[in-house]
């Protein structure tokens, strides 16, 4: 428990609505999200994004992005993303990120994991650009991708290849538990969500489960990201659905396999605009459903 | 003669995670990575860790699982993965590690990784198919492959050995081969891809020139010949004097995936095709 608070003043609480959080994501926004492959993505926030009609983003999609990237591509609501995976992981192709590819309907950044990674930790840190240890020339990204670029390194004089910082504007995270100030917990893979925290002007955190104060502080050790990082928490069960929420429930394999071969209008009626909110997407799949993903066999 | 991909007694998958498992073998106290869409390199690190190479240290994937013991699932980033491991990674972590030659180097990094395309030099594509600004197919990205220039050496393995997968040149550098680019600028350190996995046999590369490689034809495995080979890959590959036949799984091996590492039978689901 927080010591007494004096002088009539009383630490915020920084829960929200999906609706209040998706308002933080404007047109244009450089928006990242957390998670990778069919693990631990912001879906319900995400399907928000797309019901209130935000447009031209730039994502940043996560060092190994599925669904999350491929459904909001499919929506038209991306114009420039920035990629180091995108696919559906053993199930092949992700079809929207591939169709629009090929159809040059988005445009392409095309990073890796040391582009995305080492670009958030400069971000984190304010160092202008990542440094290359040498090697790094002799693949085609830094060729291809114009945001590479050359300069020299001031000790050797040698020429060097650099990839810019990423500062993203929001990044949105779903995590397993929360309390209302923002501390985290993961009970899975933490992948790059504390390094999104850190580097993003703004994070949000959609949460399975609100803790309270206390179960933070009785165990510190378990906190992943510290509160200070976080500005609005909604919580939301299920709210990684389909994709798993580590430590609480599987991806529902069967529903994404179906989303990769459905076509992206009719699966957007159904699931997206044609649900007026998170709680009436999750009655389309039923209790009986949700609990079997709890089953970890 | 026995076919391995129509036998009794093993899947051709199962036959590929026993080769793999004892490449593993020669890196006992090394770290090894996997990435995505990898049953087959899951289930290799399981065995080699229990049978080949006990002090191997092995990341399943960007979900940071180290040494797990979990049974075998399709998705390498799944939770259940986390069961027995001794740590997880987060990805600065990971990326750390993989580029780690540079401030430690007293063993080996290695990664057993995959592609839509490989080349006679043994470079990898995960980009995209044709002309960059206009591709026929876009791959899926980079991702990890960035590291096959700081990996100490990476094994290629494929579920599919055809001409789509096996090509003269890729179209996209994700991970440099054999090239005069890769003598040009990687430190020698660092020496690539080593040994190459496939439905129809194994392969490593040998000189062509000064500073370049072919891919060369190691052993086949059982019921493959050297016809059906050449017939399926894009390129000229080297061929040695002596061609010897791929080990199959022993008993204790196919005990070991099919009661411990894959009880659900993932390994004899997986489309691999030759």
């Amino acid at each position: 428990m927080d010591p007494i608070f004096l002088n009539g003043k009383k630490r915020q609480s920084k829960l929200g609505t999906l609706e209040d959080a998706a308002a933080m994501i404007k047109d244009g926004t450089q928006l990242a999200f957390g998670g990778l492959h069919s693990h631990n993505g912001p879906m319900a926030l995400i399907r928000q994004i797309i019901r209130q009609g935000t447009k031209d983003l730039h994502l940043i999609a996560n060092v190994s992005a599925g669904m999350p990237a491929d459904i909001l591509i499919g929506a038209e609501c991306v114009d420039t993303v920035t990629v180091c995976y995108i696919g559906m992981e053993h199930l092949g192709f992700a079809p929207r990120f591939r169709k629009a590819a090929e159809e040059k309907k988005i445009r392409i950044i095309d990073g890796d994991e040391i582009y995305y990674v080492l670009g958030l930790k400069a971000g984190a840190v304010g160092m202008p650009f990542v440094p290359y240890p040498p090697g790094h020339e002799a693949r085609d990204n830094p060729i291809y991708e114009k945001t590479y670029k050359r300069t020299i390194d001031p000790y050797t004089g040698k020429e060097i290849i650099v990839s810019p910082a990423i500062r993203p504007d929001v990044a949105i995270l779903h995590v397993p538990r929360a309390d209302i100030y923002g501390n985290v917990v993961h009970l899975g893979s933490v992948v790059a969500d504390d390094l999104l925290a850190k580097a993003s002007t703004h994070t949000i955190v959609t949460c399975d489960e609100i803790v309270t104060n206390d179960s933070i502080r009785a165990d510190p050790h378990r906190t992943t990201i510290p509160g200070h990082y976080i500005d609005m928490v909604v919580h939301v069960p299920y709210g990684a659905h389909p994709l798993s929420c580590h430590g609480i429930y599987n991806h529902d394999e069967d529903h994404i396999k179906s989303y990769v071969k459905a076509d992206i209008t009719t699966y957007l009626d159904e699931y997206v605009y044609g649900v007026k909110g998170h709680f009436e997407y999750l009655e389309k799949f039923g209790i009986e459903h949700l609990m079997g993903l709890r089953e970890q066999v | 003669m026995t076919d391995a991909h129509n036998n009794p007694n093993y899947a051709i998958g199962e036959l590929m995670v026993s080769a793999i498992a004892r490449q593993m073998g020669t890196h006992d106290h090394d770290w090894a990575a996997v990435g995505a869409y990898s049953q087959l390199p899951m289930a290799s690190m399981k065995l080699a860790r229990m049978l080949y190479a006990p002090n191997l240290w092995w990341l399943a994937g960007g979900g940071g699982a180290i040494n797990s013991t979990s049974k075998l699932v399709q998705s390498t980033s799944d939770h259940r993965v986390m069961r027995g491991a001794e740590y997880m990674m987060n990805m600065e972590d990971i990326v750390d590690i993989e580029m780690w030659r540079f401030n430690r180097g007293r063993e080996n990094v290695v990664g057993v990784v995959g592609g839509i395309q490989i080349d006679r030099r043994g470079s990898c594509n995960m980009v995209a198919v044709g002309d960059y600004e206009n591709p026929t197919v876009r791959g899926v990205g980079t991702v990890g492959l960035a590291f096959g220039v700081s990996f100490t050496l990476v094994y290629f393995f494929t579920m599919h050995h055809n001409k789509q997968v096996f090509v003269e040149e890729v179209d996209f550098v994700s991970a440099a081969g054999h090239t005069e680019r890769r003598a040009e600028h990687v430190p020698p350190a660092c020496i690539g891809a080593q040994k190459v996995f496939t439905p129809l046999g194994v392969f490593d590369f040998a000189p062509d020139s000064d500073k370049t490689k072919t891919m060369r034809v190691v052993s086949l495995h059982p019921g493959v010949t050297l016809e059906e080979v050449r017939d399926k890959t894009g390129f000229d590959l080297i061929i040695p004097d002596h061609i010897g036949q791929t080990d199959e799984p022993s008993e204790q091996e196919l005990t070991l995936i099919r009661d411990v590492i894959d009880p659900d039978g993932i390994l004899k689901t997986l489309r691999i095709s030759r």
